[in-house]
């Protein structure tokens, strides 16, 4: 609908329009006509605005329409009392509440590309290993991939990264024989914050040594752990370990949109 | 007058086209309208029959003895009687498409591999260079040597 037809100069059925739009701002769940034949939705578009499809899907069942009697009011005018009929709300909907309640529930679990499952090499495409060539060894329940260099190969720890921050390639490593701990989660690699007003008092004071930041025990350990095992695998193929070793770059006249991975 | 040239447009030349929709396929000129522009047909490697113009193609050494204009019939007869997917497959610009096709196939990995055995056989054969010119480079040395030696040989000692 063009706005230009509003004016009341320029558009002579300019209280039609005026009607029309005061349909579309009320909002109500009706389906106007704009003009013989046509409605101002689609049955698509309709259908999503009213959530009918919520109704069918979560089989709503309402119950028929009773046609109630209007009921009487006693109203007080100045001195004397009157009965008159209630007046029904303007904007009542036409649809039962409980279908327009009905919750849109969406399922919060990522899911994982195809072209990445364990084992597959992946390029890490942003960050400090940015070009980094790692084994994928599992989806964590926050969607995020759980990776390893391995360590020993080219020094990409176990690590989350998004699948978003990755390209797929084809090459997988047979990880079949790796085990990866359950308590290697989300909660692992959640970072505990230092407390900092501790150390501010002793900032100035002489000769205190400053402490390394040192990884526990338990991630070194896990680390070997899981690297030994895709050591094992990649010393079968010497290729493949230098393969992981190089970094991914592009060359002279390689486009992204055009290799295969 | 000796012509330096041994491939001509002419009719019944199988051509390799490099530009537009069929591109990389082979097909044969049936007529030649102008000096840039001739009909060609390739009915096996599902060229449509339509005008090209020369710069869009480059001649093979293959000519196929088929008449001017001839029709879609004759020309398959043509090209059975010859076996000419054998004979394009053999040539140097089908083999070059071939290897592009295969080298733009490759995965990630595959690419690595190929440098990787790329940069072993360059390795290898600056090696036999070098070894090469160390040998020529010790005898040219060796020659100069007993030149000198003759040479001081020559001159008479003075008492």
């Amino acid at each position: 609908m063009k706005w230009s037809l509003l004016s009341k100069k320029k558009n002579p059925n300019f209280s039609y329009c005026v009607s029309e739009l005061s349909y579309i701002s009320m909002a109500k769940l009706t389906n106007p006509f704009v003009a013989r034949g046509l409605r101002l939705y689609s049955p698509r578009v309709f259908a999503n605005r009213t959530r009918t499809y919520l109704a069918k899907k979560n089989n709503v069942k309402t119950a028929k329409k009773t046609v109630a009697a209007v009921p009487k009011v006693e109203k007080v005018f100045g001195k004397g009392k009157r009965v008159i009929t209630a007046t029904t709300p303007i904007n009542a909907p036409t649809v039962p509440a409980e279908v327009r309640g009905a919750k849109h529930v969406v399922a919060p679990k990522v899911t994982l590309r195809k072209s990445i499952t364990p084992g597959t090499v992946l390029i890490i495409l942003a960050g400090k290993f940015a070009g980094k060539r790692v084994v994928f060894l599992k989806q964590l329940s926050s969607g995020l991939l759980l990776i390893t260099g391995p360590f020993k190969v080219n020094g990409v720890p176990l690590r989350r990264v998004d699948q978003r921050y990755v390209i797929a390639t084809s090459t997988k490593v047979d990880i079949s024989s790796v085990k990866v701990a359950d308590s290697i989660n989300d909660a692992y690699f959640a970072v505990t914050k230092q407390d900092k007003s501790k150390s501010e008092g002793k900032f100035f004071k002489d000769g205190e040594k400053k402490t390394e930041k040192k990884l526990p025990d338990t991630r070194v350990a896990d680390q070997k752990s899981v690297d030994t095992a895709i050591l094992a695998v990649l010393k079968k193929e010497k290729v493949l370990s230098l393969y992981l070793k190089t970094k991914f770059t592009l060359r002279k006249g390689e486009y992204p949109h055009n290799l295969k991975f | 007058m000796i012509s330096k040239f041994s491939l001509f447009v002419q009719i019944g030349r199988v051509v390799m086209i490099n530009q537009g929709q069929f591109i990389n396929k082979t097909a044969v000129i049936l007529d030649v309208l102008d000096q840039n522009r001739v009909l060609v047909h390739g009915p096996t490697t599902g060229v449509d029959r339509h005008v090209i113009n020369l710069k869009w193609v480059s001649l093979t050494k293959i000519v196929l003895p088929v008449q001017r204009g001839a029709r879609s019939a004759s020309l398959n007869a043509a090209i059975k009687k010859v076996e000419l997917e054998k004979k394009v497959a053999e040539l140097p610009a089908s083999k070059l498409i071939a290897a592009r096709a295969a080298k733009s196939a490759l995965c990630d990995f595959g690419r690595f591999k190929l440098r990787v055995q790329k940069s072993k056989l360059n390795k290898k054969v600056t090696g036999l260079v070098r070894q090469k010119v160390n040998e020529a480079n010790r005898a040219a040395h060796k020659k100069a040597v007993a030149q000198k030696a003759k040479h001081t040989k020559k001159v008479p000692k003075t008492k």
